[in-house]
C-alpha cells in the first residue's frame, strides 16, 4: 500500500536575513502528535544542487516517507547558482542549518538526523562540528570527501584545468586580499576542464574568487572535514556508492578513524553496491542502511 | 523566527528524459471553476526558477481572488544558462506540456504570463502556437517588463556599462561554433563571464555568465525567438502588457512600440499598464496584482 504523503513549502529567514527554501514531506496523520516522535531527516542537497535536483535530494524524501519516516530538504545559500552569484560563502551555511534546525524543533520534532549529500555532507559535518543541539540526534554522510580543497586540486591537476589550482589560489588573493570574507572586492571566475575531459560546458565549473575560496581554495578550512570531524560527538553513518568516482574509498574510512581516535565510537561506515557519487542509484541498499540508524529512535 | 507556509504543490511533469518541476498555486475543487475560469500558467525571468521570492508574489493575489497559477521552470530556469542547456527555442516544447497538462487536468482557459524572459518566451509561444493543439486554452498573454527584443536590450546595456568582452567581441566567438570558417571544425560551446555588463563594477552582480550556445540563442544578433516585436503581430489572443516607469533595463519606448505592433497587426485586445516601480516591482505587487486581476476579470468573469 502506498502511504500519502503531505508536502509543504517552508520558507525562513536565516540570522542574517538569507530567505531559506525548504520541503517537508511527511506521511498524512490525523495527529500531529504521532508525526513529531518521528524521526525526521533534514536533507542538505549537494554543489549546484537543490532540493528537486535528481537522484538523492530528490528521491530520498519520498522513499524515507514511504517507509514510514519524515524528511524535509532545504535550500543552502549555496543552491541553485549561490557559488556563481556570489552569495554561497560555505562558513554562512552554518546558518542556514542553525535556522532548519531551530524551525523543525520549534515545529515540535525531538529526533533530527541530518543527511548531507556531497557538498552537502561537508556542510552538516562543519556544522555538527561547531553545534550541539539535544533534538539532533545523528548524521548521515553521503560521498563526504576527506577535504574538499585537496579533492578539487587534484581534480584540476588530472584534467589540465585553465587557470590551475595555484594560478587560482594567486589571483583570489590577489582581489580579495588579507580579510576574504569581508572584502569588499569579488570576481566570477571560471575554471575550463576542471571537472573532466568532455568537451561539454558540464566539464568546466564557475565560482567567484570568494565561494571558491572558502569552499575550495588553499585555506578553505571549513572544508577540510577531517580537520573538524573529532569535535563530532552524534552518532555518523558514512555511506559511500562503491563506483564513486568523486570519493575514493579510503576516504570515508580515515575520516572514520579521526573521528573514532577522539572517542567517538558510534559511526558506522559503508559501501553501497552498485551505486556511484549517488548511493540512491542502489535505493534498496543506501535506505537499509539509513533505516538501520533512523529505527532505534522510532516508537513501535 | 519568521515562517511562511506556501500553500502551493511541487507537482513534475514528465517531459522526454526528464521532469518539468512547477508549482501549482490554488487547485479549484468545483469542475465548474476548473471549466470557466484561466489558470495563470506563469513564466520565470531570466535565472529565475519557481521559488523565487518574486515569484510568489503575484500568485499569492491571484489564489486570494479564485485564481489557481501554475508556475513552471524550463530549461532557462537556474542554471540552464551557464551549462548549455538552457536554450531559449527549446523551452517552448516544455510551454506546450504545461499547457497540456494543465488541459488534462480540466482547465478550459489559460493565461500565460512571463516577468522580462518570461515575457519574451509567452509572446514567443503565442505567436507560434496558432497550430497545435494545447494551445486551443490559451485565451490571453501578460507580459510584464517585456523587452522590445532581448538581443538590442542586452547590446545596449553592454555598451552603456563598457562590458569586456564587447558584445560584437562575443558574437566573433559564437560564430566559430554556429558558422565556422569554411573547412574548419565547430569550436566547442563553453561558458565566458562578461563582466561590467549591468553595472559598472566588476562585482558578481554587475556580471552576466552564458554558454556560447545560450547565448546565441537568447542574446546573439541572430537570435530570432527573444526578438519580441517579430513575434507580437501573429499573437491573436487578449495581451496585457505591463511596464515599470522607473525599469532601468527597458525604455518606455520600447513597451510603447510593442503594444503598437500588436495593435498594428490586428489584434483587437491590447491593454497597456504603468507601474512607478522599478524592472523587479519591488514594493509595487499589489498593484501589479491589482492590474492583472481588473484585466483578467474584465475577460473571465
Amino acid at each position: 500500500m502506498k502511504i500519502r504523503e503531505r508536502q509543504e513549502l517552508i520558507r525562513f529567514r536565516t540570522r542574517d536575513r538569507f530567505l531559506i527554501n525548504s520541503l517537508l514531506i511527511t506521511a498524512e496523520s490525523h495527529r500531529k502528535e504521532e508525526i513529531l516522535d518521528i524521526p525526521i531527516l533534514l536533507q542538505i542537497h549537494g554543489l549546484l544542487g537543490h532540493f528537486l535536483a535528481r537522484g538523492t535530494p530528490r528521491l530520498l524524501p519520498h522513499a524515507l516517507v514511504e517507509r514510514g519516516f519524515n524528511a524535509m530538504s532545504m535550500n543552502t545559500r549555496l543552491a541553485y547558482a549561490g557559488q556563481i552569484t556570489g552569495q554561497g560563502i560555505f562558513d554562512d551555511t552554518i546558518k542556514d542549518i542553525d535556522a532548519a534546525v531551530e524551525f523543525l524543533t520549534r515545529e515540535g520534532f525531538k529526533n533530527i538526523f541530518i543527511l548531507g549529500y556531497s557538498l552537502g555532507a561537508c556542510m552538516a559535518a562543519y556544522w555538527a562540528s561547531n553545534r550541539e543541539h539535544a533534538n539532533v540526534k545523528g548524521l548521515i554522510l553521503e560521498g563526504l570527501l576527506y577535504s574538499s580543497p585537496d579533492s578539487k586540486r587534484k581534480r584540476f591537476a588530472e584534467w589540465g584545468s585553465s587557470p590551475t589550482y595555484e594560478e587560482a589560489s594567486e589571483k583570489a588573493k590577489a582581489v580579495l586580499g588579507d580579510d576574504p570574507y569581508n572584502s569588499a572586492r569579488d570576481e566570477i571566475l571560471i575554471f575550463y576542464h576542471s571537472r573532466g575531459p568532455s568537451l561539454e560546458p558540464l566539464s568546466d565549473e564557475i565560482f567567484t574568487y570568494k565561494t571558491w575560496w572558502f569552499m575550495a581554495g588553499p585555506e578553505a578550512h571549513a572544508t577540510m572535514t577531517y580537520k573538524h570531524i573529532h569535535k563530532i560527538d552524534l552518532p555518523m553513518l558514512m555511506i559511500r556508492g562503491e563506483n564513486d568516482h568523486i570519493v575514493e574509498e579510503w576516504e570515508p574510512a580515515a575520516l572514520a578513524q579521526v573521528a573514532r581516535k577522539s572517542g567517538n565510537q558510534n559511526i558506522r561506515v559503508r559501501q553501497i553496491s552498485d551505486a556511484g557519487h549517488d548511493c540512491m542509484e542502489n535505493s534498496d541498499e543506501m535506505l537499509k542502511e539509513i533505516i538501520h540508524m533512523l529505527t532505534k529512535w522510532s516508537k513501535e | 523566527m519568521q515562517v511562511e507556509r506556501c500553500s502551493g504543490t511541487i507537482i513534475s511533469i514528465p517531459f522526454d528524459n526528464h521532469k518539468i518541476d512547477a508549482l501549482l498555486y490554488g487547485m479549484p475543487t468545483q469542475n465548474k471553476h476548473i471549466a470557466e475560469r484561466p489558470v495563470i500558467l506563469r513564466l520565470h525571468g531570466i535565472l529565475g526558477n519557481l521559488l523565487d521570492e518574486t515569484e510568489h508574489k503575484l500568485p499569492s493575489v491571484l489564489a486570494a481572488h479564485g485564481f489557481s497559477s501554475l508556475t513552471m521552470n524550463t530549461l532557462l530556469a537556474n542554471l540552464g544558462l551557464f551549462f548549455g542547456f538552457g536554450i531559449f527555442d527549446d523551452t517552448m516544447p516544455q510551454i506546450g506540456k504545461a499547457c497540456e497538462f494543465l488541459g488534462k487536468a480540466g482547465f478550459k482557459k489559460i493565461v500565460i504570463a512571463g516577468h522580462g524572459l518570461g515575457g519574451c518566451m509567452a509572446i514567443r509561444y503565442a505567436a507560434l502556437g496558432h497550430d497545435l493543439p494545447e494551445f486551443s486554452a490559451v485565451k490571453g498573454i501578460i507580459a510584464i517588463a517585456t523587452p522590445y527584443s532581448m538581443p538590442d536590450t542586452i547590446r545596449r546595456r553592454w555598451r552603456r556599462f563598457n562590458s569586456e568582452p564587447t558584445y560584437n567581441e562575443i558574437y566573433e566567438k559564437a560564430k566559430c561554433v554556429f558558422k565556422p570558417s569554411a573547412g574548419e571544425e565547430p569550436a566547442r560551446d563553453e561558458p565566458f563571464v562578461v563582466k561590467r555588463a549591468h553595472g559598472d563594477t566588476y562585482l558578481p552582480e554587475h556580471s552576466e555568465v552564458y554558454t556560447l550556445k545560450t547565448w546565441w540563442s537568447l542574446a546573439g544578433p541572430e537570435a530570432e525567438g527573444t526578438k519580441v516585436y517579430k513575434h507580437m503581430g501573429r499573437v491573436e489572443v487578449p495581451i496585457l502588457l505591463v511596464h515599470a516607469l522607473h525599469d532601468d533595463i527597458l525604455d518606455r519606448s520600447e513597451f510603447e512600440d510593442l503594444g503598437k505592433v500588436a495593435m498594428d497587426a490586428g489584434n483587437s485586445d491590447v491593454t497597456q499598464f504603468f507601474v512607478e516601480a522599478g524592472h523587479t516591482f519591488e514594493g509595487r505587487h499589489h498593484e501589479l496584482g491589482q492590474i492583472t486581476l481588473r484585466w483578467l476579470n474584465d475577460r473571465f468573469s
